[in-house]
């Protein structure tokens, strides 16, 4: 009988990394090497042009009591509070419906799915010609039926409205097929044993979709707290974080102060501090539950 | 063998990612000179003109009109400075240069800089010398000033000042405003393009200003003043604060005759001449308080350093702006030169506003000049008055509270 030859262990051990040799690479010339770049950075009253003169912890010193900075972070706080509840329940009712054998599912999915693709400018842009205080289309409209004009974008709540619907409405397709994907995992064999037993839909989706979807559920409210922080562009081009400062979240905030008031070695300070909140969140989020890992129980 | 090869390909994969990039053609004998360039109306095309014109009498020149939006201009440059690919040239403002004027080239070191100076009107100087550096060299002059839907004005019956000495007082300006809004069934009557720059005009008039040599003068009795007559304005129905609080366009409002009046500039002259066909529309005297004023802008082109082509750059710049380039380019592109040679342009269309603006610059002070010009300053304050003026007119904070925060801003800024 022919002897087989066997891969040698040497091999064995350096090939996955020169599998992930490319994107290490562009991870660590992208993502990391900017990273340190902006540690460094923040350690110095760099304005974006000219000497970059080192401050020591002068940045530091001034980030605590800068209370523009931390009203923002808290601004972004209640932010999340508000939309990441809608931001789960809207895509899960629509998944739960469309795991379902219905006619015409291929196009409900694509067509939930492809407001996702639009680039987050384009879709403020629409949202402004859509709810603009004076240009808008409702406000058009609502006023040719002789009510009056609905001031959505010129009150806080109105703007915040506004906002979370289009963050709903672009956001809702992704997620979605996320949960689709949790959803599908979710053995049959407890269907129909709670089927069996007489269990009722709502009982079903309480006792064991929704503890089986954990895993899934962890995930969306984490990613879900990382683009509620770095929410920008979309706000950029509704409201640009009117009125006044009510929807001018904390990345506006930094890029405010990096590009606006050209104090980029400050503004790194504040990246990194809301790095560090993001991380410490991210870290009691997975202590808290266990890393998403079901409850056996 | 095969594993060999598929080692191979990884590294070369990674190396590739990793390097790949664009490359900008140069040739041994041309010379390419990037020009970031934004466009209000037809100025691009104008210079695009003196461009051609340029390279056919410099073969080894190839200047690249690189349009940016107005937006990202500022940032872009920054990034191209940071990053080092920064262009030969661009176009650039006052509030620009305040920020990045350390990227620049000192004409100085390049020219006469005394003589330089000697061509452009003096109220402009701290726009383009900073620290006693030329750092750029004036294309045009703008001006703040007011422009109003004539054919709304008419059928109000209310009469435009016939000239300089005829002007409306700010009570009698709001008196007209209010008859103008009732016959012609409008929701607001004018439109304020923004809360620094544009509202900065009204606020000299009152005899105010951010700011003076020695320090912030945002909290003086003048200052408050403007901030609360405004205030009024807004809470009247009048001005349509929706320009500053959810960032409206003012332009749309007017083009769009939501709104009678639009306090703007002269760079609205030629896109609302080639825009505006529904109604009849001028340009008129602002309104007067204690005194008459505009706010004195304007665009300068400027060298930028370490480009490897800054004496071709210079160059082109001297010429450019030299009497009988920048007269065409102004004429074309509906501006007001700075030269002091060039005061009488022959502008095809809209001469008699263009007369408006320029008396208004002629009766200008020079508060405008410090608090846009001084290096830096604008940035201290600029976006604060942005995002807390709309909180004053919504009630959300007070005159006083506002102004003493923007007199802090101005004040850690000048070590004041």
């Amino acid at each position: 009988m022919k002897k087989k030859i066997s891969i040698y262990p040497t091999e064995q051990k350096v090939f996955p990394y020169l599998l992930i040799l490319p994107n290490f690479l562009i991870f660590t010339i992208f993502i990391i090497i900017p990273f340190c770049y902006g540690i460094v950075m923040s350690f110095t009253n760099w304005k974006g042009i000219g000497a970059i003169n080192f401050t020591g912890i002068e940045n530091y010193i001034r980030i605590f009591s800068d209370s523009e900075y931390w009203d923002s972070i808290f601004r972004t706080l209640k932010y999340a509070l508000i939309y990441l509840p809608i931001a789960i329940i809207v895509p899960l009712f629509f998944a739960t419906q469309l795991v379902k054998k219905i006619r015409f599912r291929g196009i409900y999915r694509t067509l939930f799915f492809w407001p996702s693709m639009i680039s987050p400018i384009v879709i403020g842009i629409s949202f402004r010609f859509i709810f603009g205080n004076s240009t808008g289309c409702i406000n058009y409209l609502v006023q040719i039926l002789g009510f009056s004009k609905l001031n959505l974008m010129t009150s806080n709540a109105g703007a915040i409205f506004v906002l979370i619907l289009a963050s709903v409405w672009c956001g809702t397709g992704g997620t979605m097929i996320i949960f689709m994907s949790g959803l599908e995992n979710i053995s049959t064999v407890y269907y129909e044993a709670a089927e069996i037993d007489g269990a009722t839909s709502r009982k079903k989706f309480f006792y064991i979709t929704l503890p089986l979807l954990k895993p899934t559920m962890f995930l969306v409210f984490i990613t879900g707290i990382i683009t509620v922080f770095k929410t920008f562009a979309l706000t950029m081009q509704l409201t640009q974080g009117g009125p006044g400062d009510a929807t001018k979240y904390v990345v506006q905030n930094i890029y405010d102060t990096a590009f606006s008031k050209a104090q980029l070695g400050y503004a790194c300070t504040q990246s990194l501090i809301l790095t560090l909140i993001i991380a410490t969140f991210t870290v009691f989020q997975f202590k808290i539950n266990k890393g998403g890992a079901i409850n056996d129980n | 063998m095969k594993k060999l090869s598929v080692l191979l390909l990884i590294v070369i994969m990674a190396i590739t990612c990793v390097f790949a990039t664009g490359d900008n053609e140069k040739t041994a004998t041309v010379k390419q000179l990037d020009f970031f360039w934004w466009s209000d109306g037809q100025e691009g095309v104008a210079m695009q003109a003196l461009i051609d014109e340029y390279e056919q009498m410099h073969s080894d020149i190839k200047i690249n009109l690189i349009e940016v939006p107005f937006a990202d201009v500022q940032n872009k440059i920054m990034m191209s400075v940071a990053g080092g690919e920064a262009p030969a040239l661009t176009r650039t403002t006052e509030g620009i240069s305040n920020q990045l004027y350390e990227a620049f080239v000192d004409f100085g070191e390049y020219t006469d800089g005394e003589a330089l100076k000697s061509h452009f009107v003096s109220s402009i100087e701290s726009y383009y010398v900073k620290n006693d550096k030329i750092i750029s060299v004036p294309s045009d002059v703008t001006a703040n000033g007011l422009i109003v839907n004539k054919t709304m004005f008419d059928k109000a019956g209310v009469t435009l000042p016939s000239g300089p000495d005829d002007i409306w007082t700010w009570d009698e300006f709001k008196k007209a405003l209010i008859k103008v809004k009732a016959a012609n069934n409008l929701e607001y009557a004018i439109a304020i393009d923004n809360a620094s720059h544009r509202w900065s005009t009204i606020l000299y008039e009152f005899g105010g200003s951010f700011a003076n040599k020695n320090g912030g003068n945002f909290t003086s009795d003048n200052s408050i003043r403007c901030i609360e007559y405004t205030k009024a304005l807004a809470d009247e129905g009048l001005f349509n604060a929706s320009t500053w609080i959810t960032f409206e366009d003012a332009g749309i409002l007017f083009r769009s005759q939501l709104v009678a009046a639009q306090i703007c500039g002269t760079w609205c002259l030629e896109p609302y001449h080639n825009n505006i066909t529904e109604f009849e529309w001028c340009a008129t005297y602002m309104p007067v308080d204690v005194k008459r004023s505009s706010t004195p802008g304007g665009k300068q082109f400027a060298v930028l350093q370490d480009s490897g082509v800054e004496q071709e750059a210079v160059d082109f710049v001297l010429w450019a702006t030299e009497k009988e380039q920048n007269q065409r380019y102004c004429e074309q592109s509906l501006f007001v030169s700075p030269r002091l040679d060039c005061a009488e342009l022959k502008y095809p269309y809209r001469s008699s506003d263009f007369a408006v603006f320029a008396n208004e610059l002629a009766n200008t002070g020079n508060e405008g000049a410090f608090d846009w010009g001084y290096p830096g300053l604008s940035a201290a304050f600029g976006v604060d008055v942005t995002y807390d003026f709309p909180k004053v007119l919504s009630g959300k904070m007070t005159v006083m509270d506002f102004a003493e925060k923007i007199n802090k801003d101005i004040n850690d800024f000048m070590g004041k």
